[in-house]
């Protein structure tokens, strides 16, 4: 009894004083976890209550952190379920058919395949006797998405595998599936039934370790903890099964360029599509231990495919390493970045910490004066100094189309936010709007270890753990001030899968997304250096090119030819200055950049 | 003072930091962060798994 009363004590002082999205969550959703808390607090202690089975305690704590629909915050089951995932042997993935939502069979394990046609393609109708569509509903409403789509997309997903960390084990230990098999053609439906099995982790010290994030980058963490862990669990699981389909008669395509990370970039290649030929570059997961490493490996990929356009695929991409999303972004644009801004909830413990921790110390002040101000939030202020984000440049020039869907959340929110609000090219959805997750969040662990108060905030029993969001997000630009949680970044074009993209490779998808590329115009911007003064400047759609030395302005001129040679005059300035940049302008817009190492 | 934020990706960012001395007027590093399994770690974790069915593990952890 004292170990769940100490579990809620705690998340009670913590959801309280360092939750940044209490306010938000109270007034979007009417839910006062505080209130539950409390009396699940008094449950605890009075002595006239029967005690409470683990199951029932569970249950409620859980319950209480679902209703923030927040995926970063979340209440960490204890050994041995943190290192447990529920699986169904297959994965269904939602596509519309004649406008009507399907659910069709993407991927199947060998000890999930059935003589009756369960194979890739099958059409699921049902899921224990309730309508799939209705079952999928059901499965959301237990689930932690915040809006409509996040909450469908999560509720799907939860269909076939869960991670018992942040979920007790299913209470059926079968379901039952009829299904239409994918052929022969107008075939009766069938049914069939599978039961769950868990995947169990390697037990040790590393069991229950998600993200891969060294040193400080366990502060700059935004990530759906659940749908990571079962990314990996999936992958592993389903090594070897394809869920590519066969080549599509509607486009060829070339071979993928091997990645350095398969993880990270799990497909890399040009699509040959009727509207052109076009890169197309899957960024699976930011969960990476470094962004160097991370940002190296993209600019080297881009820089292998189609200079006429690009598609970003970030579906299903949970997040990760906030610098690795954000720093991203100052490739894919001439223009610079100005990063998201965090800010604390005004606490007496935010404020504690920041008054001890120097790397957090910029938002003490702020925080200080909310007793003078009244304001919820500290002010905001970006995770890196501002150079960092724009310490690489433009390296892919072309035109881009960034794809999300639902399950996109936290780092990859960010990222595609950053990518709307700098206008870097068009978010092309496969879902109404993005995950939503709009935070910095922080496990337990590191959050007791700041807090240097081990008599309130021990180690926690079984390993059981919490996590929190702790910064809050808000958007620059046009959207400056607009928080991210919850509202999530909708996109500016709507797809709806379809079967094809489903079993042949997104073919469908990007199709569309080449339809979009083709009608935007793509540039080229290169400088070589061709002697100690003099540089080659190559340029394709570009009418006009302004040169600096460091931030200071060299020369202007007209683009009259594709190449030409610009001279560095040997000056002071020019013997100390570390880079050439070039912007290009076509029709007095910006277009395109590029830099040069001097020296 | 604005706090002192590390360099991002730099070689110094993930290598151990030593503390300042005390009264330092120069950028302070935070305390070392705890020690995290490195992703290979991980993902040997992962390989090792095994499987099992559902009702099997419900009754070994008697929930």
């Amino acid at each position: 009894m004292d170990d769940k009363r100490r579990l809620v004590e705690t998340a009670l002082e913590l959801v309280e004083k360092l939750y940044v999205h209490l306010p938000l969550k109270r007034s979007m959703y009417a839910v006062n976890p505080l209130q539950r808390l409390r009396l699940l607090l008094r449950h605890l202690s009075a002595g006239d209550q029967p005690p409470m089975s683990d199951r029932d305690f569970y249950n409620e704590l859980l319950g209480i952190f679902a209703q923030l629909r927040d995926l970063h915050t979340a209440f960490v089951l204890p050994e041995p379920l943190r290192s447990t995932t529920a699986y169904l042997p297959f994965r269904v993935e939602a596509c519309v058919a004649r406008g009507r939502r399907i659910y069709v069979v993407s991927q199947v394990m060998d000890e999930g395949r059935r003589d009756g046609g369960f194979e890739r393609g099958a059409t699921v109708t049902h899921w224990n006797g309730v309508p799939i569509d209705r079952a999928v509903a059901l499965n959301a409403d237990r689930e932690s998405g915040s809006n409509a789509a996040a909450r469908h997309a999560q509720g799907l997903a939860a269909m076939t595998i869960r991670w018992l960390g942040q979920s007790l084990p299913p209470d059926e230990e079968w379901v039952d599936v009829r299904y239409v098999p994918l052929s022969p053609p107008q075939s009766p439906p069938r049914d069939t039934r599978f039961q769950w099995r868990v995947f169990q982790q390697q037990r040790g010290k590393h069991a229950h370790a998600v993200a891969r994030a060294q040193g400080r980058g366990q502060w700059s963490l935004g990530m759906d903890a659940r749908g990571e862990v079962e990314r990996q669990v999936r992958r592993f699981l389903f090594r070897g099964q394809s869920s590519h389909g066969p080549a599509s008669s509607v486009f060829g395509r070339a071979e993928d360029v091997p990645s350095r990370m398969p993880d990270v970039f799990p497909s890399c290649r040009d699509v040959v599509t009727t509207f052109g030929t076009f890169g197309y570059l899957r960024v699976a997961t930011f969960n990476v231990a470094t962004d160097r490493e991370f940002v190296n490996e993209f600019v080297r990929l881009v820089s292998l495919l189609s200079p006429r356009g690009l598609i970003v695929d970030v579906r299903g991409n949970t997040g990760g390493l906030i610098h690795a999303g954000e720093r991203l972004l100052q490739l894919l644009t001439p223009r610079p970045i100005e990063p998201v801004r965090f800010h604390f909830l005004n606490s007496v413990r935010t404020l504690q910490l920041t008054a001890t921790h120097p790397f957090i110390g910029q938002w003490k002040a702020s925080i200080g004066q909310a007793v003078e101000t009244g304001t919820e939030f500290s002010q905001g202020f970006p995770l890196l100094p501002i150079a960092a984000y724009n310490d690489i440049g433009q390296k892919y020039q072309g035109p881009v189309v960034l794809v999300t869907d639902a399950l996109c959340y936290s780092t990859t929110d960010i990222f595609a936010a950053g990518f709307q609000d700098h206008r870097i090219g068009t978010i092309l959805g496969t879902d109404a709007n993005t995950g939503a997750g709009g935070a910095n969040v922080w496990e337990y662990a590191l959050i007791a270890d700041l807090l240097h108060d081990p008599a309130q905030f021990p180690p926690l029993p079984g390993d059981a753990s919490f996590r929190f969001a702790v910064r809050r997000v808000t958007r620059v630009g046009e959207n400056a001030g607009v928080p991210l949680e919850d509202l999530g970044v909708r996109p500016d074009k709507r797809h709806n899968l379809t079967r094809k993209d489903v079993l042949e490779r997104n073919v469908d998808l990007i199709n569309r997304a080449a339809a979009i590329l083709r009608k935007r115009p793509w540039q080229r911007l290169q400088v070589h250096r061709a002697s100690a003064s003099t540089f080659e400047v190559e340029c394709a759609h570009i009418d006009w090119v302004d040169a600096y030395l460091d931030d200071h302005p060299l020369a202007s001129r007209r683009v009259k030819t594709p190449t030409f040679v610009l001279t560095v005059p040997r000056s002071t300035r020019a013997l100390h200055a570390k880079t050439l940049r070039l912007e290009g302008f076509r029709k007095r817009q910006l277009v395109a950049a590029t830099r040069v190492a001097l020296g | 003072m604005a706090a002192p934020r590390e360099k991002a990706g730099s070689k110094k960012s993930q290598s151990k930091q030593k503390p300042a001395k005390k009264g330092s007027s120069k950028r302070q590093a935070p305390r070392d962060v705890p020690a995290v399994p490195t992703p290979k770690e991980i993902e040997r974790s992962i390989d090792r798994g095994k499987t099992l069915l559902l009702s099997e593990f419900v009754k070994r952890v008697k929930l």
